[in-house]
């Protein structure tokens, strides 16, 4: 186990890697503590100082005065006699936190009356007393915080106790380690056919497995230990943990919690449940990389399985029948903030359980399985650098393909080696999918009257500039005006006319805004009307600025995926010597290699953007694309000769060229350094 | 290599049974077994004008939240069933954040209409939840329909009336309204009944036998028409409509019965009521409408009693409502009693009613048993206590 251990860390790179992956988020996080300062955050040395004189006096006295002192800088901006920190805004966020914690320790007698009230309440109704489960959750409720009576919550500034549990960088840094600390101990010996001779008999495979596994659990183990233990140190520095032997229940939003514990036994809960739930992690994707046997599918399949997981988590609402997906959930995992200070039951098979013990529990079977099932799994490893296909299966889809695409041509066959070989036609269709997942069809969305009668307006004289449709606009403005001139007149009018007369006037500024855009049409030569919002989601984004973005990250990183098989595939085996025989042939699968990222990157277009572009000009339409592009306002200082389709040419075919330009670039990840 | 690909099978085998079970795992969590059965034949009604959900069992209300009106326990409450909840928006089950019409209350479910998860105006959804409100679904989605005016939910069918005033980029009007059915059943829903004009409204719904009778206002012209005279109330009293429909049962179309007819104010065994001028009857199956000039009562209760209708009359002298029962298939009207509280609606075990106070901002709601109610014993109205 030591052995697979020092494998890794022996890698100067990976132990490098290890070791900042675990002081850059910690130093991330101090900075961001001891930063307080800046803005109106609660900065470490006011609220120590205000901690400090409240627990001086009587708590009640001092809420009042507070919430007096809070009152009085907001609504009339006094300078308090005493500041703890720099600013008014510094100091209203340090007095309502510390109000907060306050009010929480001074409430908690009536918080646990009000839940046996309430548990009495509400089981007296006949909506709730005919169902069982309902019934038995009141119990459970009102008998956890009956257990709670007499906790002798007191004020003892827990700011750092909070933040500390946040759920933040440190967390993402310490799955991403997990992840890559799996790939590095199954990975390259798996690609690279090494774990058929590594151990000859099913009992030593069975060992290696294991060892693998422990190597990296105690990998972890340390990483986190570092990673949190240098948070908690930070946080101490800081903020102080307060009175460490104070019931957990003083700390701000952790009243909900029902276990008996101390300030100091919650942290160390808290650690104990974190480093859990990242070996629970661990122990889940190393049997996905063992069953998976492919770098690549590991890693695609890891960030579906983490992606569905993370989308369960954030878009599932609470109260939905798929809350269990929520719940019960590896991103659930992480907030272990939310698992140990929110009271929360879940109803399984109709009887209430703890969220805290069912994620303990969730957590163990995860464990288990793997334990169980490792070393089936990892077994059958010697057979991975055989297709995970039926042999008979892999021969005729090669030679059909073969057949299809030319086997004698080196072009054909660097073609074959991604799609087939490398199995990127694997990757398409999962982009295909994830594609038509995320698509969304563009909706013809209008918030304001402005927008309405703008494009009411522009639509009815959309197409050449002429001055009949500039008087039709000035006559619709004088229309108007007398219609606003009538309504502010004085004189009695209906319900209906009253009415008729706000939906038209609705139409003014939409119509102001036409004759503006009219007016600097007339201004210029072979301009037209064109209601420029559908083209304005294509070229800047519009109101779905965020989603085009979106649509080029992911294009880029589908042009990447394909870009490292068709480079990558020779590189990463070492391949590339043996064939690199003569600079002349060197070059020339070079140039077809360049080929096929063009094709790589036209496919990428035609899955992420063209169903864009195909949404959006459906909803909209293509008015005008054979005019001036500078007759949309926002290009006026384009010359005249490029037309809208000229411009939407050049936009989604820069596109297309950055696309070609990140793969071949890809190229230069995989050079080998001359000897 | 047969042997590989049986084991390969298996082992999909098992993980498709893993998967199905998990899945049924979790959507079985949520679900409780209940201890007791809720009435069947159980009507829900959802009156617009008090915004209050009536049935057999309680009654509901939404103010963001949903409450309701236990007649067993005599309490207003909101639906969340977690004590610990400080009913602080999303986090609480009862909190749904969309206006919401019918509520329903079937064995261990909700059903509600509501424009939550709507993306635009004219969405709405049915959903069904636990009665804690957890464990929502959307059971069915309806486009276009902006306002909800009545709504009444069987074991069968929710039937709602709706009204829009809109197009779908909000700028002009377009003046229609309509009923929709959908069927619990089958899933399927479909619009039964649907009218365009001038501030169309479905006034009134009433379930009659195993069809629905309803009255529709409207004005048969074109809101340019309407502004333009609109002081010209001659002018527009031509084109206002007033008109009675029938459906027989659901499956059939909806037949004018009367025009210039008012609101319907009691419908039970063939014979519909309403108010114009004057209270009149119309007898289903001869088709008949007949003038009940010498009935003292002007308006109606909700009823949803088998073989009783009930019927009221303001007293200005005493500032009080007369209350009349009059039994299906007879012409006799009996006197129930006078009483300063407004009777909302009649079911067979409670009667829920309103006692307003002088300036209409601190009402009383509450409930009596619907026997003491018709022996004109208002003194066991008890009040719904927050």
């Amino acid at each position: 186990m030591l052995w697979e251990c020092r494998k890794i860390l022996s890698v100067r790179l990976a132990a490098l890697a290890l070791l900042l992956s675990a002081a850059i988020p910690v130093i991330w996080y101090g900075a961001d503590l001891f930063s307080a300062s800046v803005g109106d955050a609660v900065t470490p040395s006011a609220y120590r100082a205000l901690v400090s004189d409240v627990q001086a006096g009587d708590l009640q006295e001092e809420r009042d005065a507070l919430d007096a002192e809070y009152e009085s800088i907001l609504y009339d901006g006094t300078v308090p006699e005493k500041m703890y920190s720099d600013t008014l805004g510094g100091e209203l966020s340090l007095y309502n936190r510390v109000t907060k914690e306050i009010s929480q320790v001074l409430d908690y007698p009536n918080y646990l009356e009000s839940v046996r009230t309430q548990s009495e309440w509400q089981g007296s109704s006949s909506l709730h007393r005919q169902s069982a489960s309902s019934q038995r959750n009141l119990r459970k409720t009102a008998a956890d915080y009956a257990a709670m009576e007499g906790t002798d919550v007191r004020f003892v500034g827990t700011y750092g106790v909070s933040r500390f549990m946040e759920t933040g960088v440190c967390d993402i840094v310490a799955v991403l380690v997990m992840v890559f600390a799996v790939a590095f101990l199954i990975l390259p010996e798996m690609s690279s056919g090494r774990v058929g001779l590594m151990s000859t008999t099913a009992h030593g495979r069975v060992r290696a497995a294991y060892c693998k596994y422990g190597a990296g659990i105690i990998i972890l183990i340390v990483f986190m230990a570092i990673l949190y233990g240098g948070r908690l140190a930070l946080t101490a520095c800081a903020y102080g943990l307060g009175d460490v032997s104070a019931p957990f229940q003083s700390v701000y939003g952790a009243q909900g919690c029902t276990l008996h514990l101390t300030v100091g036994g919650a942290v160390t809960v808290f650690l104990l449940i974190k480093i859990f739930a990242v070996l629970s992690l661990y122990s889940l994707t190393f049997l996905l990389a063992c069953l998976l046997r492919s770098g690549i599918l590991f890693y695609c399949v890891f960030m579906l399985v983490l992606g569905a997981e993370a989308a369960a988590y954030y878009w599932i609402g609470v109260n939905s029948y798929l809350s269990m997906l929520k719940w019960i959930n590896l991103t659930a995992l992480i907030h272990t903030d939310a698992i140990l200070t929110t009271y929360k039951n879940l109803m399984i098979f109709g009887y209430p359980v703890a969220y805290f013990e069912v994620i303990c529990i969730f957590c163990a079977i995860i464990i288990a399985l793997a334990l169980a099932l490792l070393g089936i799994f990892f077994v059958r490893l010697r057979f991975a650098a055989k297709s995970v296909m039926p042999e008979e299966g892999y021969a005729r889809t090669e030679s059909a393909l073969t057949a299809v695409l030319g086997g004698r041509r080196l072009g054909a066959y660097e073609f074959r080696k991604w799609i087939f070989y490398q199995r990127g036609i694997f990757i398409i269709v999962g982009a295909c999918v994830v594609a038509a997942l995320l698509y969304k069809p563009a909706d013809l969305r209008l918030y304001t009257s402005q927008e309405i009668g703008y494009r009411n307006y522009v639509r009815e004289v959309e197409g050449e500039f002429s001055q009949d449709k500039m008087d039709y606009l000035y006559g619709e403005k004088e229309r108007l005006d007398e219609i606003a001139e009538k309504a502010s007149s004085g004189e009695e009018i209906g319900l209906a006319t009253s009415s008729y007369y706000q939906a038209e006037l609705s139409k003014m500024d939409g119509l102001i805004k036409t004759i503006d855009y009219g007016e600097y049409l007339g201004s210029k030569n072979g301009l037209a009307f064109v209601y420029e919002k559908g083209y304005g989601q294509l070229l800047w984004g519009g109101d779905y600025g965020w989603r085009l973005f979106a649509y080029e990250l992911f294009s880029i990183a589908l042009e990447i995926l394909l870009a490292v098989l068709i480079w990558g595939m020779e590189r990463q085996s070492g391949m590339d010597v043996m064939i690199a025989i003569s600079k002349v042939g060197t070059r020339r699968i070079n140039r077809k290699k360049t080929l096929q990222i063009f094709l790589t990157g036209i496919v990428t277009f035609v899955i992420v953007y063209v169903p864009w572009i195909y949404s959006v000009l459906s909803v909209y339409g293509a008015p005008c694309i054979n005019y001036p592009a500078r007759s949309m306002m926002r290009f006026a200082a384009l010359p005249g000769w490029i037309r809208i389709w000229t411009l939407l040419a050049i936009f989604y075919g820069l596109h297309l060229v950055a696309l070609w330009i990140v793969g071949w670039v890809i190229n230069f990840a995989f050079a080998r350094k001359k000897p | 290599m047969k042997k590989i690909r049986d084991l390969r099978t298996k082992k999909l085998a098992i993980a498709l049974a893993l998967c199905v079970m998990t899945t049924s795992v979790f959507t079985s969590c949520g679900t409780g077994e209940k201890t007791s059965d809720n009435d069947s034949d159980e009507i829900w009604f959802y009156d617009a004008s008090t915004a209050l959900n009536f049935g057999e069992g309680g009654a509901f209300y939404y103010d963001n939240y949903i409450h309701f009106l236990d007649p067993s326990s005599a309490t207003d409450s909101i639906i969340c069933d977690r004590a610990e909840c400080e009913h602080s928006k999303d986090d609480c089950p009862a909190y749904i954040d969309g206006m919401t019409y019918g509520i329903g209350w079937y064995d261990d479910s909700l059903l509600f209409l509501t424009t939550l998860g709507a993306g635009q105006l004219g969405d709405l959804y049915l959903y069904e939840s636990s009665t804690n409100g957890e464990n929502r679904k959307q059971i069915a989605y309806f486009s276009n329909i902006q306002s909800v005016l009545g709504c009444i939910f069987t074991d069968d069918y929710v039937i709602f009336s709706y009204y829009n005033q809109y197009d779908e980029s909000l700028a002009d009007s377009t003046e229609e309204a309509g009923i929709i059915l959908y069927d619990r059943n089958s899933g399927d829903e479909r619009e039964i009944f649907h009218i365009d004009g001038w501030n169309a409204r479905i006034v009134q719904m009433r379930l009659i036998g195993d069809g629905l009778c309803f009255s529709v206002i409207y004005y048969d012209t074109t809101y340019e028409d309407v502004a333009e005279h609109d002081l010209d109330y001659d002018y527009l009293q031509q084109f206002f409509r007033d008109e009675i429909y029938l459906m027989s049962d659901m499956d059939q179309d909806a037949k004018k019965v009367c025009d210039d007819a008012g609101d319907i104010v009691a419908a039970c065994d063939g014979k519909i009521f309403f108010v114009s001028d004057d209270m009149y009857r119309y007898d289903v199956e001869s088709g008949e409408v007949e003038r009940m000039s010498d009935w003292p009562v002007t308006s109606g209760t909700l009823s949803f009693l088998d073989d009783e209708m009930i019927f009221s009359r303001y007293d200005s002298d005493s500032g009080m409502r007369d209350y009349y029962e009059c039994s299906a298939g007879s012409d006799e009207l009996s006197e129930i009693g006078l009483t300063d509280m407004t009777i909302l609606a009649v079911f067979e075990n409670n009667t829920y009613a309103i006692i307003y106070s002088d300036d209409f901002t601190d009402n009383t709601y509450g409930y009596m048993p619907t026997e003491d109610f018709l022996a004109g014993n208002f003194d066991s109205f008890v009040a719904f206590e927050e």
